[in-house]
Parts: C-alpha cells; sequence; structure tokens
C-alpha cells in the first residue's frame, strides 16, 4: 500500500525539476552574478575588474544620490496614495454596485490598457500632455488659457503615468475582496444602527484589508523601480533610482549599477517582510 | 383611540420584476407578541421581514412601528433587530466586539456598554468566549452571539428569520425553549420565521400562514391547525382529508353534507342548500369501531402502518374514497394486522369536521 505512494511522490518531485531547473537559472543565478559584480570595480573602456571592493556601496551612499531616493520614495508614496484613491471607489461600485451583467465588461476595460506595451502607452501620454499636445490644444482653443500649460517633462507627468500604468493592480486586489465581501454584514451593520458612513469604516474597509494590502504592495514596489515614465514623461531633474541604474548600465558601470540594483532589492525585500507581518496574504499577490 | 401595535403593515405590496414577493399585506403585531410566518419556500416571508426591517421598501403601502410610520426609513433608524438565517456574524470582531457593535454606534458609554454586553453575554450563555472570534465558535454559538447582538440593542421587535435551521434537532429543540423563554422574560415581540410547522405550532402566540405572497390565514395555533380556512392551510400543517360534498341543509352552526352515499354534520355555517363544499377532518379525529349502524361512515381497513407511538389505517369508503385515519397504540398491536380487511365504521365529533372555503 504504501509503495506506490512513495514512487507517485518520486514522479512528482521529477515533474517539479524544470521548474525549478528554471529557477534557477534565470533568478538565482543573474542574482548571484549581480552580487559578484557589485563587488568589482570599473576598468578602463568599461572593463570590470573583479577585486572585491565595498566602494560601491560607499558610493551609493554619496550625497549625490539621496535626492534622487528620497524622490523615488516620494514619488511611489504618491503614486501608491492616488492608486488608492481613484481605484477603492472603482472597485467598490463593479463589486457592490454595478448590475450584474457590466460587471464583466467593467473588469475587461480596466486591464485593456494592458494590451498594449507601456512604453507605446507612455508615448501615448507624451502626445496628450506636450505643450502643442491634444489637452492644451483643446484648453487654448475653448479659451480656458492662453499660454500652453506646463503638463510634460516634470514630476506632475511622472506621476499622471505611473498612476495610469499602476492604476489596474490596485483595482483588481480590491475588487476582489470587495467581491467577496458578504453583503449580509452591510446589512447586518446597519441593522444594528451604524448608517452608511459607519458601516463603510467599522465593516467594508477592515474586510477589504487583505485586497488592499496587496494592492499597496502591487503598486508601490514597482513604482520604487520604475524607469520608464522618470525618462520619458520626467524632466532633466526628475531622476529616480531605476533612471540611476539604467543610467549605469548604459555608461558601462556595471558593479555600482549592480550595486545599487540589489540595495533597491534588499529594500523591496524588507517592505514584503513588513507587510506581510501587516496580515498581507501571499495568495492576494496572486 | 386605536390600539397602538409594534408592528401594523398596511396593504404592503413588493414585486421583485414580474415576481410579485409580498401581495396587499396587512397584519397587526401586537405588543409583546411571539408570531411566526410559515409557508412555502419562495412565498414571501423573508421579503416581509426584510421591509419591517428596513432593507426592502414596499412598492405600496404602509408600515408603522409602535404607531410611528416607517415605510422608508433606512435600517439604522427603525427600532428594529435582525437575527440573520447564516448569522452574519462580522469575521473580524470577537464576539464581545460584535455584541457591542450596535452600542457603539449608539453611543452607550463605556462602563454602561461593558455592562450591558455582559449582561447579554449572560442571557445566552456565552460567558468566557468574548475573545473568541466568530469562526472559533460551534453553529449554536454563534447563533446564540447573533441572538445576544440583536437583544442587546432592547428593540421594540425582534426579526429572526430561520435562526434555528442550521442546527440539528437537539439544539434546536433546546434553542426554541430558551428563545420563547427569553421573549416572554424581555417582553419583546418576536416576529419569527419557519419552515418548520411543528416549531410553528409549539412556539407562536400566532401563527401567519403565507402563499405565494398573501396571507393565507392569521390566528392562534390551535385555530390554525383546529380550524384552517382553506385546503392550502389545512394541507401545509399536518395531515387532513378532505371529503367533497354538497349542502343539504344549513343551521344555526351545524351543516349536514351530503357527500357520495352518506350525510355528515359538519360544524359551521355561512353555506346554501345546494353549494358544493369541502370538508376536511385530521386523521387524529376519526374514531373507528367494529361495522355496525351507529358510525357516520363506512368503510373497509385498506392497510396499516406502524408507526410506534400510533398506527396509521387508510380506510376505503364504501362510497369509493380513501380516508387516513390516526390511532394512538394503546392496546397491544398484535391485532393490527388481523383488522386489515375488516369493515369498520368511522364517526367523529361534529365540531372536528371543518368546512373548507372555496
Ligand atoms: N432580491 C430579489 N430579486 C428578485 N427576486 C426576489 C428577490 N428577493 C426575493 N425574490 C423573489 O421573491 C419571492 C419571495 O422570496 P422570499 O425570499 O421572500 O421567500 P421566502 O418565503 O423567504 O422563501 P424561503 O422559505 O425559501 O426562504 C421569491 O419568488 C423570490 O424568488
Ligand atoms: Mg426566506
Amino acid at each position: 500500500m504504501k509503495e506506490p505512494q512513495k514512487n507517485r511522490a518520486k514522479t512528482a518531485n521529477w515533474l517539479v525539476a524544470p521548474g525549478l531547473f528554471w529557477l534557477l537559472f534565470f533568478i538565482v543565478a543573474p542574482l548571484v552574478i549581480v552580487v559578484i559584480v557589485s563587488f568589482a570595480t570599473r576598468g578602463a573602456y568599461g572593463k570590470t575588474l573583479y577585486d572585491f571592493t565595498w566602494s560601491n556601496y560607499a558610493r551609493a551612499l554619496d550625497a549625490l544620490y539621496l535626492s534622487a531616493y528620497w524622490r523615488t520614495i516620494w514619488i511611489a508614496l504618491l503614486t501608491t496614495t492616488l492608486c488608492v484613491v481613484v481605484s477603492f471607489p472603482v472597485a467598490y461600485y463593479i463589486a457592490l454596485r454595478a448590475p450584474e451583467r457590466w460587471k464583466r465588461i467593467l473588469l475587461v476595460l480596466t486591464v485593456i490598457p494592458f494590451w498594449t506595451s507601456f512604453l507605446i502607452r507612455t508615448y501615448a501620454w507624451m502626445l496628450l500632455l506636450r505643450s502643442e499636445g491634444v489637452i492644451n490644444s483643446a484648453l487654448l482653443h475653448s479659451g480656458l488659457i492662453h499660454e500652453p500649460l506646463p503638463l510634460l517633462y516634470n514630476d506632475f507627468a511622472i506621476l499622471v503615468g505611473q498612476v495610469y500604468g499602476e492604476l489596474p493592480f490596485m483595482i483588481l486586489p480590491i475588487y476582489v475582496a470587495l467581491e467577496r465581501l458578504n453583503t449580509r454584514l452591510l446589512e447586518a451593520a446597519q441593522d444594528l444602527g451604524a448608517n452608511r458612513f459607519w458601516t463603510f469604516v467599522k465593516i467594508t474597509l477592515p474586510l477589504s484589508r487583505p485586497g488592499l494590502l496587496a494592492g499597496i504592495v502591487l503598486v508601490f514596489i514597482p513604482s520604487l523601480g520604475a524607469f520608464i515614465t522618470p525618462d520619458l514623461l520626467g524632466g532633466a531633474k526628475s531622476i529616480m533610482i531605476g533612471n540611476l541604474i539604467q543610467n549605469q548600465f548604459a555608461q558601462l558601470n556595471q558593479p555600482f549599477g549592480s550595486a545599487l540594483s540589489l540595495l533597491l532589492t534588499l529594500a523591496v525585500l524588507l517592505l514584503l517582510v513588513i507587510a506581510f507581518r501587516a496580515g498581507l496574504k501571499a495568495s492576494e499577490l496572486a | 383611540m386605536d390600539e397602538v401595535y409594534d408592528v401594523a403593515m398596511q396593504n404592503v405590496c413588493k414585486k421583485f420584476g414580474d415576481t410579485v414577493a409580498v401581495n396587499n399585506v396587512s397584519l397587526d403585531i401586537r405588543v409583546d407578541e411571539f408570531i411566526t410566518l410559515l409557508g412555502p419556500s419562495g412565498c414571501g416571508k423573508t421579503t416581509l421581514l426584510r421591509m419591517i426591517a428596513g432593507f426592502e421598501i414596499p412598492d405600496s403601502g404602509k408600515i408603522l412601528l409602535d404607531g410611528v410610520e416607517v415605510t422608508r426609513l433606512p435600517p439604522y433608524r427603525r427600532d428594529v433587530t435582525t437575527v440573520f438565517q447564516q448569522y452574519a456574524l462580522f469575521p473580524h470582531l470577537n464576539v464581545f466586539q460584535n455584541v457591542a457593535f450596535g452600542l457603539e454606534r449608539r453611543g452607550v458609554e463605556r462602563s454602561a456598554l461593558n455592562k450591558r454586553v455582559a449582561g447579554a453575554l449572560e442571557m445566552v450563555r456565552l460567558e468566557g468566549l468574548e475573545t473568541r472570534r466568530p469562526n472559533e465558535l460551534s453553529g449554536g454559538q454563534q447563533q446564540r452571539v447573533a441572538l445576544a447582538r440583536a437583544l442587546v440593542l432592547e428593540p421594540k421587535v425582534l426579526l429572526l428569520d430561520e435562526p434555528l435551521a442550521a442546527l440539528d434537532l437537539k439544539l434546536r429543540k433546546q434553542m426554541q425553549y430558551e428563545l420563547k423563554s427569553l421573549q416572554k422574560r424581555l417582553g419583546i415581540s418576536f416576529i419569527f420565521v419557519t419552515h418548520d410547522q411543528e416549531e410553528a405550532l409549539t412556539m407562536s402566540d400566532r401563527v401567519v400562514v403565507m402563499n405565494a405572497g398573501n396571507l393565507e390565514q392569521v390566528g392562534v395555533p390551535q385555530e390554525i391547525y383546529e380550524r384552517p380556512h382553506s385546503e392550502f392551510v389545512a394541507g401545509f400543517i399536518g395531515d387532513s382529508n378532505i371529503i367533497e360534498g354538497t349542502v343539504e341543509s344549513s343551521s344555526a352552526d351545524l351543516s349536514l353534507i351530503k357527500i357520495s352515499h352518506a350525510t355528515i354534520p359538519v360544524q359551521g355555517n355561512g353555506v346554501q342548500a345546494g353549494q358544493p363544499v369541502r370538508v376536511m377532518i385530521r386523521p387524529e379525529k376519526i374514531r373507528l369501531s367494529s361495522h355496525d349502524r351507529q358510525g357516520v361512515l363506512q368503510g373497509r381497513i385498506a392497510s396499516a402502518m406502524y408507526l410506534g407511538e400510533a398506527t396509521q389505517w387508510k380506510v376505503m369508503l364504501d362510497g369509493g374514497q380513501l380516508l387516513t385515519v390516526l390511532e394512538q397504540n394503546t392496546a397491544s398491536a398484535q391485532a393490527m394486522k388481523t383488522r386489515v380487511g375488516q369493515a369498520v365504521s368511522l364517526s367523529w365529533e361534529a365540531d372536528s369536521a371543518v368546512l373548507l372555503r372555496g
């Protein structure tokens, strides 16, 4: 009776082998390489010299780069906050208010942007936000303004691009949490004397916390590493960590770029630990 | 002055699309009354409760609580609480917080709140479980939390939508008893929904039988059982024999009804000679005796079913109709088989037979 089961377990082990190999090869191996390179130095013509040094990490703490870190955190925070503010009502409407047959259509609409590459969608935002762009032309024509508004190449533009890009990652987990919410509980709260506001604060909000937390993680972390939006929509001064890293690799300073990447990865890991402590469930991120 | 009722419903109607869930219902619930809504699935019991609680707004008609119209008032402004069918306890709050929820919203200050929550938990015998979450409780315990949570607010009226349906038989019997004694002690009107006719008969001051959105009959349990107005009520509660016939004569309180081969006396009037009617008689009201000319009807025993405390006989009347008779097993059951096939005569008290309307 026992033997076949054991055999089956062995077969199962073999079945996960390709996946495991994939994981080792494409995630662990690059990470190891990055760790090694981060302790190297840059030689002439961008050649990497493998002498062990902490200098890349020391350089990462240079005051020169601190403003980029702060800007990154600040923009990521703002992006996440704005996403929450916009997403909650949308998710709430789709999950609890929209007529049944509209739900699916609305959900599809929220993910339709994914059908086009993010780069192309960011270019589209440039067309909208430029001085001669759609928005400014319309406003000038209508006579509401006489000078084009500075909509592009600043932090505002970065925020617009980021919020736009991350919105579905916030809407979907909140939607899932609200969709699972037993609406009898909302009735029970009202039955016990809670008006709509208190029902929301005491029941809806706490019960959608897992989704909210998942959304925050799914938006905040990618925002820390963003480089397309700041690159295309941001101004000369709007540099974020993502651009910094990208620049190092572009300038063939791989060791410093690797050190920065690792620091960012560590920061993200730390945030994830905090989020899991706060009650985030791995299943919510799927 | 008009009597003030805890709940008064006047010509209340509610439709969902083409479905008429509640059709022109008028019902007054007296102060401190235990009233049961009974009826088949989909007859509108829940909808009626939800309109009293404020979760649904009637299409027409009025609802008054304690003499004040509340037809369009939101649930949080009505002095009514509900025990939901699946309890609807707040999963993120513990037992104490669940019970305290309503008091907090009413701004009851802390020490009074603690005392009232403790009192409510004691009442449903849940002391010591304050810090448990709902998913750490048994079904019966959850049911008690739901009850405490609703009762701690001391509402005028408590609505209970099949609160015992999920409990096993033993727990159910015990909770029936506890609910009834709580209601008596607290002096709160209970409106109780159930599918279980026995539950309805044993617990209620009055029973409301509903059918397809209409009130079929409202009355004390004895009335509902002994004097059903319609075939629907007779058939829904308990077993019944329905005999068709025509009125031969009708006097002050006795009518003679002619059936295929005999004439039977029936209490009740309001019918005219020649009118076709139906007569209902409960199986346990019929007495069987050996074949003689004393009984009202003559027949032959067709089959017997042993039920433990009683025996159910099927008797084929000489006129060709099959009646069910229930007889307590006072004597030994030995003789049972030998009686099948015997001729018998059937009799009953005149007031056991009921004239059905319509
Ligand atoms: N929200 C709704 N939308 C559409 N139809 C509804 C809705 N609520 C109830 N109904 C319909 O109204 C009728 C009465 O429903 P209700 O829930 O009041 O029945 P009930 O007597 O409580 O039945 P049960 O004993 O099965 O709980 C049913 O035909 C039901 O399908
Ligand atoms: Mg129901």
